[in-house]
């Protein structure tokens, strides 16, 4: 066990399932870096260098640089889990799944389905997703809410190291094509992580703070905002609980039940676009199952329905801050 | 008459402990506390326990919150005389809160755990107080780890040389086991108190810990002088499933039911715990580990597989057994009918978890069987 951060512990999950099976592979654009050329072989390691390091141990056949082109990436990934190997296939940023959304959606989603269950499709793509790096609006977006609209695509979305080894490795050992979704402004965050290789399983959500006031319930990056609006709002004796999904697609459906039981108020906050996202889909769960449960109005946090803003001041204020938490606290207890 | 002001502060339980929070307060304001009475409950990541007062006095305050996590040595309490002045517990507070640094991560206290090579494995080992005459060897038991013994150890080690490790398959010990025998797990145990050159030890075990330290006890009289085993294996037939179920239970709602078995207080069980257990479990190698162990050593058509208790009478070491009244996985009857060598203890209001459970009193029968 040591402290790692994001990004260590997803390149430590990929190089010991790389060395545990010799059928991991990983592709994507510059994944390593500098292929064809004379220079330095390594050069990139993928555009956060999560990636970094694999392709020295492993080799080009292993970790392979692909062209500018998302739809050969995700249809040589897709096609090579059809035939036996379990691609890592980097997407890079989640905005450009445009171009390979057939792939993803029609081809490896539906493979086992179309084959009669015959065919498994171990894909696991990796996704950067998500607002702060003043990249403006097309490198800037959440959009898991569209994958986990598809049934036959598995949702993954952590929000701390330990949680993003677990269930990578999760992934990678999975037999379903699982989307991976890692937030751009958290690959430095750091946690502590065991050197061994454990998994995860997809399904269940983990309460990351105890309450009875409110419970906050949130993925991904949003989380950690939940957490600190959490420790700084018991200093007025307000507690709440926050639930970190983990993974949208399974969807723990009981324990989100269970932080509504034990509050009666709930408070969903989701980066992405409010329009069908998942905090929508959340509180019509709840409003269908737990509705006697409400001491109070379901409140969604979310940003406003438009493009994710290039001024930096719009971003601020376009993305969940605590502020708003904390405003909306102190509403549903009023 | 008490000193005018006795700060409380934050305990530090067991290594891994950085914070924790008062769970409820078993006195109110101005009430007389004894030294050793308990009077308030705290709550770890991994357990809430009640805490004894280190000194005698009124309480005159209590500085934090319910359920606010705070760091090990923060002011949690003052305590003094009925004549301590207001102003003066207001001005204590105040200078201590802005003089406290808590402990920095980078004090990595587990650095005093260590590993060590038996029989082409790593166990991993604490060691805490040295230089005393008597050795105590702590062994937990099936799916725990040496954190076991955090009420425990510690405590003891301040008169006792105290190691406590973690079993093969268990805590930071290697996974990738081959065998899981009694005969396999008491030859590591064994060979660690060689390696550590340690003569003439107290062993104390905790149900499958318990059942190896007996194994060995009986085989090696040299060694063990005394034996201190909590609801140990191997005295009788009847387990619950635990064990199975304890290695199927994949998720935190199939699991925490499970350890709720453990104790006599079940609201120990929090979510944090489950997902401690979780964390462990969920380590590569852990579940053939601990399927090996429960095949080789624990369960044979759902009974107990070791059966060592008609041999206690050829004991030589002095042996104390305790069992908790409420052990819901090894029934207390086992206790009951064993030969007159041993000393027998049966706690009320305790699971299977007694050195837990009843610590204070657990550690009382260790010291005096030494």
């Amino acid at each position: 066990m040591s402290k790692k951060t994001f990004r260590e512990s997803i390149n430590e999950a990929i190089k010991q399932e790389m060395r545990r099976d010799e059928n991991v592979i990983v592709l994507g654009e510059d994944v390593a870096g500098g292929a064809g050329t004379k220079g330095d072989q390594d050069a990139w390691g993928g555009p956060m260098a999560v990636t970094k390091g694999l392709a020295p141990e492993f080799g080009r056949e292993r970790v392979i640089d692909t062209p500018i082109t998302e739809s050969a990436i995700i249809g040589t990934a897709a096609g090579a889990a059809l035939t036996g190997l379990r691609p890592i296939a980097d997407l890079m940023f989640v905005d450009f799944m445009g171009v390979c959304f057939d792939q993803i959606f029609n081809q490896a989603g539906k493979f086992r389905y179309m084959f009669g269950g015959k065919a498994v499709t171990p894909l696991t793509i990796r996704t950067m997703y998500g607002g702060g790096l003043r990249a403006a609006s097309q490198h800037s977006q959440c959009l898991y809410p569209i994958f986990t609209h598809i049934p036959g695509l598995k949702v993954v979305i952590p929000s701390n190291p330990y949680d993003a080894k677990g269930l990578f490795v999760q992934a990678v050992r999975d037999d379903d094509p699982v989307v991976f979704f890692e937030h751009k402004m958290m690959y430095d965050d750091e946690g502590e992580v065991p050197d061994e290789l454990y998994t995860i399983p997809f399904g269940e959500a983990n309460f990351t703070r105890e309450g009875k006031d409110v419970a906050l319930i949130s993925m991904g990056r949003t989380v950690n905002l939940c957490n600190q609006v959490a420790d700084e709002v018991k200093k007025d004796n307000i507690s709440c609980s926050v639930l970190d999904l983990r993974t949208l697609s399974p969807l723990d459906e009981d324990s989100i039940l269970e932080a509504v039981d034990e509050t009666g108020r709930v408070i969903i906050v989701d980066e992405s676009s409010p329009r069908c996202n998942v905090a929508t889909d959340i509180s019509a769960l709840i409003s269908d199952k737990a509705f006697s449960s409400l001491k109070a109005p379901i409140k969604m946090i979310t940003p406003p329905h438009t493009p994710v803003p290039f001024s930096p001041a719009l971003e601020d204020l376009y993305l969940p801050s605590a502020d708003n938490i904390k405003k909306t606290i102190s509403n549903i207890l009023n | 008459m008490a000193d005018s002001i006795i700060p409380i502060v934050m305990p530090k339980w067991g290594l891994a402990m950085k914070e924790g929070s008062v769970t409820s307060w078993l006195k109110n304001e101005g009430d007389k506390i004894n030294k050793g009475e308990t009077f308030v409950e705290i709550e770890t990541e991994k357990v809430v326990n009640e805490f004894e007062s280190p000194e005698e006095g009124i309480l005159l305050k209590k500085v934090i919150e319910n359920d606010i996590k705070v760091p090990v040595g923060s002011l949690i309490a003052i305590l003094g005389n009925e004549n301590t002045d207001t102003n003066e517990i207001e001005k204590f507070v105040e200078d201590f809160q802005s003089n406290f640094t808590p402990p920095s991560d980078d004090e990595e206290d587990s650095n005093l755990e260590k590993i060590i090579q038996i029989k082409n494995i790593d166990i991993n080992y604490l060691q805490l107080g040295e230089n005393n005459s008597k050795n105590i060897v702590f062994v937990h038991g099936f799916g725990g780890d040496l954190n076991n013994w955090m009420f425990n150890q510690e405590e003891l080690s301040s008169n006792f040389n105290t190691f406590s490790l973690d079993l093969p398959g268990h805590g930071k010990s290697s996974k990738n086991i081959e065998q899981g025998s009694l005969e396999y797990l008491s030859d590591i145990v064994n060979d660690f108190c060689n390696q550590n050159n340690l003569e003439k030890i107290c062993l104390v075990g905790h149900s499958l810990g318990g059942g190896i330290c007996l194994n060995i006890a009986l085989a090696n009289s040299e060694l063990v002088e005394s034996l201190v085993l909590v609801s140990p294996i191997g005295l009788g037939k009847e387990i619950d499933n635990y064990v199975e179920e304890f290695i199927k239970s994949e998720s935190r709602r199939d699991l925490k039911p499970q350890l709720e078995k453990l104790y006599f207080n079940k609201e120990l069980i929090t979510r944090d715990l489950v997902n401690e257990v979780l964390k462990f479990k969920r380590l590569d190698g852990v579940e053939k580990a601990l399927q090996i162990i429960k095949d080789e050593t624990l369960i044979e058509d759902n009974n107990q597989k070791t059966f060592l208790g008609d041999k206690i009478e050829t004991l030589k070491s002095k042996i104390s057994i305790i069992w908790g009244e409420n052990d819901e996985i090894i029934p207390n009857s086992h206790i009951k009918e064993l030969p007159s060598n041993v000393e027998t203890h049966i706690f009320k209001e305790s699971g299977h978890m007694s050195h837990i459970e009843k610590s204070k009193e657990v550690n009382e029968i260790i010291v005096k069987s030494n």
